[in-house]
């Protein structure tokens, strides 16, 4: 039994596989005996033992992560939260618009798809606003609505400003309307029955120095087109 | 015989998650507007990861990473086959993404600037980085014998189960899981040697 060959292998592998397994004492006297199958056992229960705990990890950040669902932003505490590190991770424009851009298409298409088929009795889903961070959310217009008259949104903190660009859903190129910089969180347009039925209208927040720092934006189409 | 280890039937949960997807990806809004809000676990997971994984990475450089990932997630979104639940499946790209990005930064701060000595020194090791090693590997192994191993270790199936799971036979299983085990400790050691 010294020499290594296939009937090690076989033993290591029935080991390994709990498939008649050989017990300890003969895996004991294996290894004793062969060298290399000391080495490959002990080498590749290593490998068993690090998948254990890459699993076990795998578990415990799953867990924590699940945990902490729902719980609000500020932990009601002054010092981080090493678990909410990230609560501006959005922020990064250039970077995030193309994946809520192709969300907001797939609203489009989505809303564009019920539009153009058979009257359907439901009216065509839209979400409720896309948040930043839960920082900013717009509040209306948004889906089916009556007018375009008023853009409006929440925004937590103080000291920002921002600017509203409202663009035809189907031809996103140019605004067709765009507003002054502003404090407030509300926009009423001069005039806002130039603009087509279906809208998409895009916010961006300007932080304290005046830098861009975040642009959400949402479709909604207006019911009753003049 | 109808399943396989390339294939396997997903649980509940997964296929939920798979039908979720897919959904998205046909443009249904409800979909796109849950599926966002699941990926919003992406930064707890990381910062998680991150702190399990040695000194912690400045806020500015996890939120950068949660995006990274969040976009590299949306992108793949039509890889997603519904093997696991979707956040074991976001886990993995915080895994491997998370350890990318601690081993830049252990880089940029040991080597001056305009350096490019590909003998640097590897960053600190530790569980997270050992348990990114055997992600990338089995990620390399590929299907089927990766999918046994990750059935048996991170799912915690039995041999049994597993065969029922993937309606393969058990020795089948067994075969694929070895092989795994042993592809796994070979290229672990040349992995050691080529560090040595």
């Amino acid at each position: 039994m010294n020499e290594h060959g296939p009937e090690h292998e076989e033993l290591i592998e029935r080991w390994f596989t709990e498939t008649d397994a050989p017990s300890a004492s003969e895996i004991e006297r294996l290894m004793d005996a062969c060298p290399m199958c000391r080495e490959q056992i002990t080498s590749m229960d290593e490998v068993r033992r690090s998948l254990t705990a890459a699993a076990e990890l795998e578990r415990d950040v799953l867990a924590e992560a699940s945990q902490l669902e729902g719980r609000p932003a500020d932990g009601g505490s002054s010092t981080r939260d090493p678990l909410r590190p990230a609560s501006t991770w959005w922020r990064r424009p250039s970077r995030w618009v193309p994946i809520a851009a192709a969300a907001l298409l797939a609203i489009t298409v989505s809303v564009a798809l019920r539009l153009g088929g058979a009257p359907n009795p439901t009216p065509p889903v839209v979400p409720n606003g896309i948040m930043l961070g839960g920082e900013v959310t717009l509040t209306a217009p948004i889906g089916d609505v009556a007018s375009f008259d008023a853009f409006s949104w929440t925004a937590q903190g103080s000291g920002a400003t921002f600017q509203i660009e409202v663009f035809d859903a189907d031809d996103l190129t140019t605004p067709l309307l765009t507003s002054p910089v502003i404090s407030g969180r509300t926009w009423t347009p001069d005039a806002t029955t130039t603009l087509p039925p279906s809208i998409r209208w895009t916010l961006t927040r300007f932080d304290i120095d005046g830098e861009r720092d975040g642009t959400v934006s949402v479709d909604a189409r207006r019911t009753n087109a003049p | 015989m109808s399943g396989s280890v390339t294939n396997p039937p997903p649980d509940g949960g997964a296929a939920e998650d798979l039908r979720l997807v897919r959904r998205c990806l046909d443009g249904d809004a409800r979909a796109t507007a849950e599926l966002t809000q699941r990926l919003e676990c992406l930064p707890r997971m990381i910062a998680a990861l991150d702190r399990r994984a040695g000194p912690s990475l400045p806020d500015a450089d996890l939120a950068d990473l949660a995006q990274d990932v969040f976009i590299l997630v949306w992108d793949r979104r039509d890889r997603y086959e519904g093997r696991a639940r979707l956040e074991t499946w976001v886990y993995r790209f915080c895994l491997l993404e998370l350890m990318n990005r601690r081993r830049k930064i252990f880089r940029r701060q040991t080597l001056p600037l305009g350096d490019a000595d590909p003998g640097a020194p590897a960053p600190p090791d530790g569980p997270v980085a050992e348990a990114a090693r055997l992600e990338s590997l089995l990620a390399e192994l590929g299907p089927p014998a990766a999918d046994v191993v990750r059935l048996r270790h991170s799912g915690g199936l039995t041999f049994q189960q597993i065969a029922t799971h993937t309606e393969l036979p058990g020795g089948t299983i067994k075969g694929h899981y070895y092989k795994g085990l042993k592809w796994l400790r070979s290229r672990l050691a040349e992995e050691g040697g080529e560090q040595s």
